[in-house]
């Protein structure tokens, strides 16, 4: 069992990096390859490994808290909140700088969400249904500016679609919030194998571990928003590495951390290695390559012998 | 309305459905701020809810390791922490069963299982929510027979259940709640007589007794 | 007697078809008709105009039909128009107005070939065909004289319509077209839709003579760094004004281009 689990540690170790070589070295062009590594392919690498190991860490600690594996990390209006902010900075602020106000415009949906799901008497349905409010409402709003400025549509919907085409290139405050991030992980994530049990039980005397619900989910909102920052809004990602690394490495938050890590960061690097490669030298966006080859996978491994289907 | 928990005894909570009896355990456990006097002596309490969710892939090893979790930001369980799981897996019979994904059990051994969560986090008084039933009466029986093991190890517990003549076999003292929101605490021979029982349960009841055992059967 | 009967109706009907054709009425979506409907004498018979109409100056006091994507039905009813010009863009909400007598034509904006084709089109249905042809013959010469401006030729351009996401211009857009036209090749119109998103790896790839940076592109502070051999050139809003958009100013962004490599 446990050489199974080293196994396939080790293949994903192998896929990383394979990958991340992929990114970085695949048909470069020598003559030019200072100004394409330093002003492309690294961002591209780091963003890669920042969006996709925040948004699998996130969806880790969604899950495990509301005990569904369907959770996901944009639970708490976070999306729409995300897209919310990139339109307006770009219609009304003409900035370039809309990776920004994406990130700031996730933070403040969730925090409105979990501050009207309550922090007293915190529910996991409260939060999902005004999330779920929050991203109709806040998405139909979407729709409408964009509509409103057929001129920028074509741009906005290519953002909205998720991709590393942000402005800031080697981001200080994008790997320092990043730093903040892990480091409050490697803290927290032990706990998560008391969240584990059903909510209901109760150890007297003993702090309850329901309380630090709201941390979690806080922490998963900034998780998330940090992944807004770097690669604009990806679905799929925060929903698919849980669930797999669960599947293959069992239910120890302390592996799973590692697991999801290296998970989240491989799934995204490989995918923006074939978003850039396919049809070069047109791009594919982002976003879209990742449902296109994250689905047929998930389903895959849903159907597969000892998935999730079967339990 | 008042209560008192002696200690080391097995205590069942009996009455129709409606009548109360989760919610005396959420009062005991503070989980409800009525005003409403509690006499005990225990310091952790323990509740154990009626068919708990457990995750889906996990081993029965890993399951109880999930409480020395709960207190700490720690990494690493210490070797203290370790051998008392294996202490607990022993004592409630599942040691074999150590790295055997919980899901694969049956139900009497994750409920089990579930009680070797309270005993690892040191707890005095378990509060159980029909811990036994969706069981059929064997595995009853089990769970029943370590429960009043355990209050010779310094561990009372208080249960829902709705089987009286199997309550009868193990329980110290009854408590019975009626549908008027009253307490009849006895212990088993006051308790069952009929003028007790119907005033709990609104029916005529029969009681046997035989060689210092009580049965109850209802009268049409 | 029964011949003169016949004689009053043609006559009468004759006099009414050409009173009915002096009473056409037009709706435009897209700001370049507009600007041939003016180029055309044809103005008056332009009642209302798209948001994005904004030249030639006059054109701003028609009343506002819409934009590209709202349409301002009440409006619409109201004026009753015969025919309802629209481009590429409101392609899929035009074709249901057909059933009140709303005629819409659909116009095709790709090359300098459709606009020749649009001035045509609207010259036959404003009765202007005479028009139609000079402009369309003027515009053929400006386009010619253009063409000669470019004393240093075949220089490599690469338009950016947008930075962050990288969007260029491909085969199918307009401006490819204008600046093969104006002697010079854009580095990107091999590439199969209008305005693809690329590989910024290709663009340094092809080597660029000049880059040229969209009024709409904000962030351009990159672009130095990753074309040191490139001339540089930020378009002004006078530029993007007439490159914009495929009207019978086209000659302008014609010789715009075509001057680019003079220094």
């Amino acid at each position: 069992m446990t050489n199974k689990k080293g196994l396939a540690f080790i293949i994903l170790l192998t896929g990383f990096i394979l990958s991340l070589f992929l990114c970085l070295f695949y048909k470069l062009d020598v003559e030019n390859s200072q100004i394409i590594l330093s002003y492309i392919r690294i961002p591209v690498v780091l963003k890669a490994i920042i969006s996709g190991s925040c948004l699998a860490l996130a969806g880790m600690f969604l899950q495990t808290i509301s005990k569904n594996p369907l959770a996901d990390p944009y639970l708490t209006g976070l999306s729409s909140g995300a897209g919310l902010g990139i339109v307006i900075s770009i219609l009304f602020f003409n900035s370039q700088n809309y990776s920004l106000f994406g990130f700031f415009g996730a933070l403040v949906a969730s925090f409105i969400v979990i501050a009207l799901s309550g922090f007293s008497k915190f529910s996991i349905t409260k939060l999902i249904l005004i999330g779920l409010s929050l991203n109709l409402f806040a998405g139909s709003i979407i729709s409408f500016l964009i509509l409103k400025n057929p001129e920028k549509s074509y741009p906005m919907t290519l953002i909205l679609t998720g991709g590393f085409s942000s402005a800031d290139y080697f981001d200080k405050i994008l790997i320092s919030l990043f730093i903040i991030a892990i480091f409050m992980c490697v803290l927290v994530f032990p706990k998560l194998n008391a969240l584990r049990l059903d909510t209901r039980l109760i150890f007297k005397s003993q702090e309850n571990a329901n309380k630090y619900n709201v941390l979690f989910i806080l922490i998963a909102a900034f998780l998330t928003s940090i992944s807004v920052y770097s690669a604009g809004i990806l679905g799929f990602i925060g929903i698919i590495c849980p669930l797999l690394s669960k599947l293959i490495f069992g239910l120890d938050a302390r592996v799973l951390f590692f697991a999801n890590l290296l998970l989240g960061s491989t799934l995204v690097l490989f995918s923006s290695f074939l978003a850039s490669n396919i049809l070069y030298p047109v791009q594919i966006p982002l976003g879209v390559v990742i449902a296109i080859v994250g689905a047929p996978f998930f389903v895959f491994f849903l159907f597969k012998k000892g998935g999730i289907l079967n339990n | 309305m008042s209560l008192s928990i002696p200690t080391n005894k097995l205590i069942v909570l009996l009455g129709p459905n409606g009548a109360g009896k989760s919610t005396l355990l959420n009062l005991i456990t503070d989980n409800l701020k009525i005003k409403f006097h509690i006499e005990n002596t225990f310091k952790n309490i323990f509740y154990l809810p009626q068919n708990p969710y457990y995750p889906i892939g996990i081993t029965t090893f890993e399951y109880l390791s999930s409480v020395f979790f709960k207190n700490t930001w720690k990494w690493f369980l210490t070797t203290d922490e370790k051998l008392k799981i294996i202490e607990v897996l022993e004592k409630i019979e599942l040691l074999d069963k150590k790295d055997i994904k919980i899901e694969n059990l049956s139900g009497g051994e994750i409920q089990k299982a579930n009680i070797g969560l309270g005993l690892l986090s040191g707890a005095d008084l378990f509060l159980l929510d029909e811990p036994a039933s969706n069981m059929d009466l064997i595995n009853q029986v089990k769970i029943l027979k370590m429960l009043k093991n355990l209050t010779s190890q310094g561990v009372s517990s208080v249960i829902i259940m709705h089987d009286v003549n199997l309550a009868i076999k193990y329980a110290d003292e009854f408590i019975g709640v009626t549908t008027a929101h009253k307490l009849i605490q006895k212990n088993v021979k006051e308790f069952f007589n009929k003028e007790t029982l119907k005033q709990v349960f609104d029916i005529e009841f029969e009681i046997l007794e035989e060689n210092d055992n009580f049965y109850v059967q209802i009268i049409d | 007697m029964y011949k003169l009967l016949i004689s009053i109706i043609v006559t009468f009907f004759l006099l009414f078809s050409s009173v009915l054709a002096k009473d056409l009425s037009f709706v435009s979506l897209e700001p370049s008709l507009t600007e041939t409907m003016y180029a055309l004498g044809a103005q008056d018979m332009l009642k209302a105009v798209s948001s994005q109409c904004n030249h030639p100056v006059q054109a701003k006091e028609k009343p506002i039909i819409g934009d590209y994507y709202f349409i301002n039905e009440q409006l619409l009813f109201d004026i009753k128009p015969d025919y309802f010009l629209f481009g590429e863009l409101s392609f899929f909400m035009i074709d249901k107005y057909e059933q009140f007598g709303i005629k819409p034509v659909y116009f095709k904006n790709s090359d300098i070939e459709s606009v020749y084709q649009n001035i045509f089109v609207l010259g036959k249905l404003t009765n202007k065909d005479e028009q139609a042809k000079d402009l369309v013959l003027d515009l053929k010469n400006k386009i010619l004289n253009a063409k000669k401006m470019n004393k240093n030729p075949e220089k490599k351009i690469l338009y950016v319509i947008s930075m962050h996401p990288f969007i260029t211009i491909g085969k199918k857009s307009f401006i490819t077209d204008i600046i093969e036209k104006s002697g010079n090749h854009s580095v990107t119109k091999n590439i199969d839709t209008s305005y693809p998103l690329i590989s910024i790896e290709y663009a340094i790839s092809q080597k660029p003579d000049i880059v040229l940076i969209d009024i709409h592109c904000k962030d351009e502070s990159m672009i130095q760094d990753l074309f040191p051999n490139a001339k540089i050139i930020k378009m002004t809003q006078e530029q993007t004004d007439f490159t914009d958009r495929p009207s019978i100013r086209i000659y302008k962004s014609i010789e715009f281009f075509a001057q680019l490599g003079n220094d």
